[in-house]
């Protein structure tokens, strides 16, 4: 009797569990169509994030760069140290550029690069990425991980979030798989707002002085935490 | 004993009946109609049984849930060359012209991603359809390709036939006609004197569906000019009508704007607006005096007020009008009627009160109506007689719109050449194929672009110009009119080089503005008129008389296969999907017409047989309409398209063969109805007159509160407001933003902008008539009409009426109502019914003054939806995107391209309502965050407050001691809906003053 009541126990369990891994998309890290090393632009050669994925200071997406941001540099870099010609190939192959020549074809036929998107947020959910890289000041690191030590894009988890110096420094930790909404919470219960200048805010922080003192105001206290703000 | 009796349930089942045993093993003894609520109508035809339904259900589920551990892989494709202006998620707004031939805007489009997804205002106001444009660009009943004898074509073919052919033409001496709208393109203009001159014999006809030719032909033998005058309806202290419904659908998007802007109370002074009609119109129903009469006596009282103004005694239903011409020193006198004499007089009416140069000009006349009747009365014979050898139609659709539409087409078998520049196979492009006449004789239907895909220009009024730019690429192989006249004319010119060349200085400042104005010639001002001014008898028929009308939502019905536009009630009546027979309640009885509501409330009507001037209508329903004249019936046109597409064939009937009116002769038909789909099904506000709060000008003179008295609770303390015995916590707006929105009812119009505004915002859906039938009708933005009641307390107080008698009266309306138009959507209540009742907290508050609302946490109890006292809250009963059953915009791969992407599409089972444009608001504050400023309350806009024409709905944030909201709110002629209720909204009204005494 006590013994099925245990095993019924450990099945809703198990169960609970399964349910609640739909949707954690924690370390999913899909093959993309270039075997493009984020280790090596971002981390080696030292190029800001933001150069490439432009639109994250000004837009909700932070942009998947197209090709002709690549062609920037690889205009001129023909060859990789990994994988020598064959990926920056296909660059080529997609702008219609001739890397013997160094020029590009004329009426070509350009292809768009299919890449597979890794972040994935439901419909439901309305994120941009300019109100907390632009406004918010938070490092990409904070969410993404060491993305600059790592090769192709995928999910950080929150153990290796909570490693992240940005966020130790924050006082962030995680309690909740990358992307599930409880992530988001978390990090909006316990990330101090940036009260620097910002004329936007000025009235409002002056009052929150007032009535909170010395007390940490975190995101949740200035409406970060209503449901209206990112579900509508 | 009774165990042992046997008890029939009748004859049927003692004789053993084969249909007894067999409903008897039915479960249910009806058929269910399982295909009405299931999605895909092959599922009810399968033979499995419940035991494999219940294996099917056990397996999928499973499936399902493993399916789901798995996240589907998703794509990111990036541009291969990013254009420098566009950042994905950011939207690009440019500034261009809508003109459709009927109406007219200057206006910016909202695009994203290269689609363009809004239309907001950027010189004119804008009105239902010009907002609704965005949603005909995305059509996928458009036309595909060229056509040549009804089958798929290309260019090279197309333009070499109608080349050669046209040249074959020229070298006979033949006669090529150009039927075209109202042409209001300087361009256009040169490119057909171009094609005029390369043919020779070339004719170009103009037409406008609901002509302004006797009105044009009045000015010109009056002035010279033909041409309509420029109206400043602000300036007017007295506005009179007769039959214009200027706010609607006469004249120019404008004449709202100016309107509104004479009738603000707050100055102490407010025009005082008389209408004369038979049919109750927009502007009929928020004129200050409105008198019924029938059509045909509106000549012999025009000729009446012109005699009184000059010294004779007026008809006693007008003195108080011509006392009140007579008295005001500035005035308007506009009419609708399309006859030449008629409208002389209104020119010498207009003249006496010295109102030429003061509130009409033309000496900067409107080119916005050109279409001669005569021309194409002239044309259609000519074609009948084999004169026309080649006919090019462009913009218009005669088959459809003309009232001989019948004679046209005959005359489409002697023409040799026939080409139809449409952006659908219409009406007109069908006949041109169908009637081929000569067996060599072929159609041409040249794919024309979408305003939104073409470059252009017009010239709206004198010495203004606006630009047209593309804010797409084309969806489909068309081509616009012009690059057409190009290449027929032989020109390797691109149209684009042709407009810049036109337009040549600050091209690039001018595209960007949109408009720019410059006067290359001086119309000389008039002063004299030297006319024989015509007379006409006061006269009445005796018969019933029809007269043709234009609704606010289809206009011509250029529009037609529009869902959203189908689906937006009219302001007075209040239904949609439909048009039908008008008639006041008295000529109904007299007939034996009826209008009835079924057990949920819908509505139905008798239907007729409706003959005018020889031509017959037949099974025309009817719509019992308080405000249309007694003796009098009136039908809109713009319905009853037979190849407009999907959405638009088949709905109402074409009321076109009978445009000229007359006497009709009415008969019943017995034994059928008409089912309805209003939206509001009662009338009047059954006394409760604190919804719409209204008062007179003098009332308001004297006190600004006026009306607007709060309802007081008795307490031990005595009387107070319902917020001063409130319960409720407060919550703190003192800090941060507070967004409220207040509706100003006396310049509301009724015009329905807002409404489409916001569907065009939201994603809201088109559900059918069929739905809206039964109340589930999603419109987030509704406009509540009232008419008033010939019943009040105070008279059934003198007459010793019964209470009962007294509030079952009060639903009538009164036979000659005023009219209130009351936009009602989410009140944000700061004290929420809706918040309290929700038992999954899907809508919570939010601390700048919105009701939230989460559609992926709300699991469909409806709660909150019955513990709304306002009734804003509207249920997703279906899936109505992707499913075939509600095939309109959202079931199409072009019409998903104008949803906006920041707002998400509700899925089934859910409620959703106005969010106060939430996503807007988030927009602006970002940008004022990022750019380190405080939110300029102009920047502060939602949908609606955007789209009204007269700025009746003015938004803003009330902590911004700048902003003109927070002035509104301290206004005396504030007042929130349900005061008594205690909700608290953050959306408050401002009482209708009426300039009464």
């Amino acid at each position: 009797m006590i013994l099925g009541f245990i095993m019924f126990i450990v099945v809703l369990k198990v169960i609970f569990n399964l349910l609640m891994g739909i949707g954690n998309t924690e370390t999913y890290q899909p093959v993309q169509p270039i075997a493009f090393d984020h280790s090596i632009h971002a981390g080696d050669n030292g190029i800001d994030c933001n150069y490439c994925h432009s639109s994250a200071r000004n837009s909700k997406t932070s942009g998947v760069p197209s090709v002709n941001v690549c062609m920037n540099c690889h205009t001129k870099i023909k060859e990789g140290p990994t994988t020598g010609t064959t990926e920056i190939q296909k660059i080529y192959d997609a702008i219609g550029f001739d890397a013997a020549t160094g020029t590009y074809i004329e009426g070509y036929e350009q292809k768009p690069i299919e890449w597979i998107k890794v972040h994935n947020l439901p419909d439901l959910a309305y994120f941009n990425h300019s109100q907390h890289v632009s406004v918010g000041g938070l490092e990409c690191q904070q969410c993404h991980g060491n993305m600059q030590e790592k090769t192709v894009g995928q999910v950080a988890t929150m153990e290796e979030l909570n490693k992240i110096s940005f966020n130790k420094e924050d006082g962030v930790e995680f309690g909740h798989p990358t992307l599930t909404m409880g992530w988001c919470i978390d990090c909006h219960r316990q990330k101090e707002v940036n009260m620097g200048v910002n004329d936007y805010y000025t009235e409002m922080h002056d009052k929150m002085k007032n009535e909170f003192g010395d007390q940490k105001i975190t995101v949740d206290m200035i409406g970060g935490l209503e449901c209206g703000k990112c579900h509508y | 004993m009774t165990k042992e009796k046997k008890y029939w349930k009748g004859l049927a089942e003692l004789n053993n009946d084969p249909i007894v045993e067999k409903l008897a093993q039915n479960e249910f003894s009806e058929e269910i109609p399982v295909n009405e609520f299931l999605g895909d109508s092959d599922l009810g035809n399968g033979s499995t049984s419940r035991r494999d339904f219940l294996k099917f259900l056990g397996f999928s589920t499973a499936a399902a849930t493993l399916a789901a551990c798995e996240t589907p892989i998703q794509k990111v494709i990036p541009y291969v060359v990013k254009p420098e202006e566009v950042i994905p998620g950011v939207a690009n707004y440019y500034a261009t012209t809508i003109y459709d031939g009927h109406d007219f805007a200057s206006v910016l489009v909202k695009t994203r991603e290269g689609r363009p997804i809004k239309i907001d205002p950027n010189k004119t106001a804008l009105n239902a359809r010009i907002q609704s444009s965005v949603l005909s660009l995305y059509d996928s009943g458009r036309l595909r390709n060229p056509m040549k004898a009804g089958v798929d074509s290309d260019w090279e073919t197309v333009d070499s036939d109608i080349t050669s052919k046209l040249n074959e033409i020229a070298s006979k001496g033949g006669n090529i006609a150009l039927l075209t709208s109202t042409i209001i393109s300087p361009t256009t203009e040169k490119l057909i004197t171009d094609f005029s001159e390369k043919y020779g014999n070339v004719r170009h006809v103009q037409m406008d569906e609901v002509s302004y030719s006797g009105m044009l032909d009045a000015n010109e033998s009056s002035f010279g000019l033909r041409a309509l005058p420029t109206y400043s309806f602000d300036q007017a202290e007295v506005i009179v009508s007769f039959g214009s419904d200027f706010l609607g659908n006469w004249g120019n998007t404008d004449c709202a704007t100016q309107y509104a802007k004479g009738r603000n109370p707050k100055n102490g002074t407010m025009s005082k607006h008389y209408q004369v009609e038979s049919t109750l119109t927009l502007t009929g129903s928020n004129a200050d005096e409105r008198l019924q009469i029938k059509p045909s006596e509106q000549a012999g009282l025009l000729s009446n007020l012109y005699n009184a103004l000059n010294g004779n005694t007026a008809d006693s239903r007008i003195d108080k009008m011509v006392s009140s011409l007579k008295s005001a020193k500035s005035s308007i006198v506009v009419c609708n009627s399309n006859n030449t004499e008629v409208q002389i007089l209104v020119n010498a009416i207009n003249n006496t009160l010295g109102n030429y140069e003061n509130t009409l000009t033309l000496s900067s006349p409107s080119y916005l109506k050109k279409g001669n009747d005569t021309d194409v009365t002239t044309l259609v014979s000519d074609m009948n007689a084999g004169n026309i050898d080649a006919l090019i139609t462009y913009n218009v659709n005669p088959s459809y719109t003309l009232v001989n539409a019948d004679e046209f087409n005959t005359g489409l078998t002697k023409v040799g050449l026939k080409v139809s520049t449409s952006l659908y196979m219409d009406e007109t492009a069908i006949n041109m194929d169908l009637r081929k006449g000569n067996n060599e004789d072929v159609a041409y239907v040249c794919s024309d672009n979408h305003n939104l895909e073409s470059w252009g220009d017009a010239k709206p009024s004198h010495g203004e110009y606006t630009l047209m730019q593309p804010t797409i690429n084309p969806l489909f192989n068309g081509r616009q009119f012009q690059d057409s006249l190009l290449s027929w004319s032989g020109s390797n010119t691109k149209y684009y080089d042709y407009l810049k060349n036109y337009h040549p200085s600050n091209w690039e400042e001018r595209v960007h503005d949109g408009h720019y104005s410059e006067i290359d010639e001086d119309i000389p001002m008039f002063h004299e008129l030297d006319v024989v001014v015509p007379s006409f008898k006061l006269v009445k028929s005796e018969g019933i008389e029809f007269e043709v009308s234009e609704k606010i939502s289809m206009g011509n019905g250029s529009q037609s296969n529009n869902p959203w536009l189908q689906e937006l009630p009219d302001p007075l009546s209040r239904a949609c999907w439909d048009n039908y027979l008008t008639m006041s309640a008295t000529t109904a009885r007299d007939l034996g017409i009826k209008n009835w509501n079924v057990s949920n409330g819908a509505l139905n009507g008798s239907m007729v047989n409706i003959t005018v001037d020889g031509k017959t209508l037949e099974n025309v329903p009817v719509m019992i309409q308080p405000g249309q004249a007694n003796g009098s019936v009136s039908m809109a046109v713009g319905y009853g398209r037979k190849n407009a597409g999907k959405c638009g064939d088949g709905v109402g009937i074409n009321a076109y063969p009978l445009l000229n009116g007359g006497v009709a002769n009415i008969t019943i038909v017995e034994g059928i109805h008409h089912e309805f789909a209003a939206t509001q099904l009662h009338h009047t506000m059954m006394g409760r007159d604190m919804i719409v709060k209204e008062a007179s000008l003098t009332d308001y003179i004297k006190d600004n509160k006026a009306g607007n008295h709060s309802e007081l609770y008795h307490t031990h303390d005595g009387p107070k407001k319902a917020s001063e015995v409130s319960l409720w916590d407060e919550f703190d707006h003192t800090t941060g933003h507070f967004w409220n929105l207040s509706i100003d009812l006396t310049s509301c119009i009724g015009c329905a902008a807002c409404v489409i505004s916001c569907h065009a915002e939201n994603n809201v859906a088109v559900v059918g008539k069929e739905e809206v039938r039964k109340s589930r009708d999603m419109h987030w933005l509704r406009i509540d009409r009232y008419f008033s009641s010939d019943m009040t307390e105070k008279l059934s107080e003198k007459d010793k009426i019964s209470a009962i008698d007294m509030y079952a009266e009060m639903e009538d309306p009164s036979g000659t109502p005023e009219v209130v138009f009351q936009p009602v959507m989410c009140q944000h209540c700061n004290h929420a019914p809706c918040e309290t009742v929700c038992p999954v907290a899907a809508t919570t508050h939010g601390t700048e003054g919105q009701n939230h609302m989460a559609y992926n946490r709300c699991v469909g109890t409806r709660y909150c939806a019955n513990n709304c006292p306002y009734k804003v809250r509207r249920f997703n009963w279906f899936q109505y995107s992707d499913n075939d059953k509600f095939d309109y915009n959202m079931n199409d791969d072009y019409g998903k391209m104008v949803l906006n992407p920041d707002v998400v599409v509700r899925s089934r089972g859910v409620i959703e309502k106005c969010s106060m444009c939430i996503q807007k608001i988030q927009e602006i504050k970002l940008e004022a965050k990022k750019d380190g400023t405080k939110v300029q309350d102009e920047k502060a806009q939602t949908a609606c407050s955007l789209a009204c024409p007269t700025n009746a709905l003015v938004f803003g944030d009330v902590n911004d001691k700048t902003s003109e909201i927070q002035k509104m709110k301290k206004d005396d002629r504030a007042y929130q809906l349900l005061e008594h209720l205690n909700t608290a909204p953050s959306v408050f009204y401002q009482t209708k003053i009426r300039n009464k005494a």
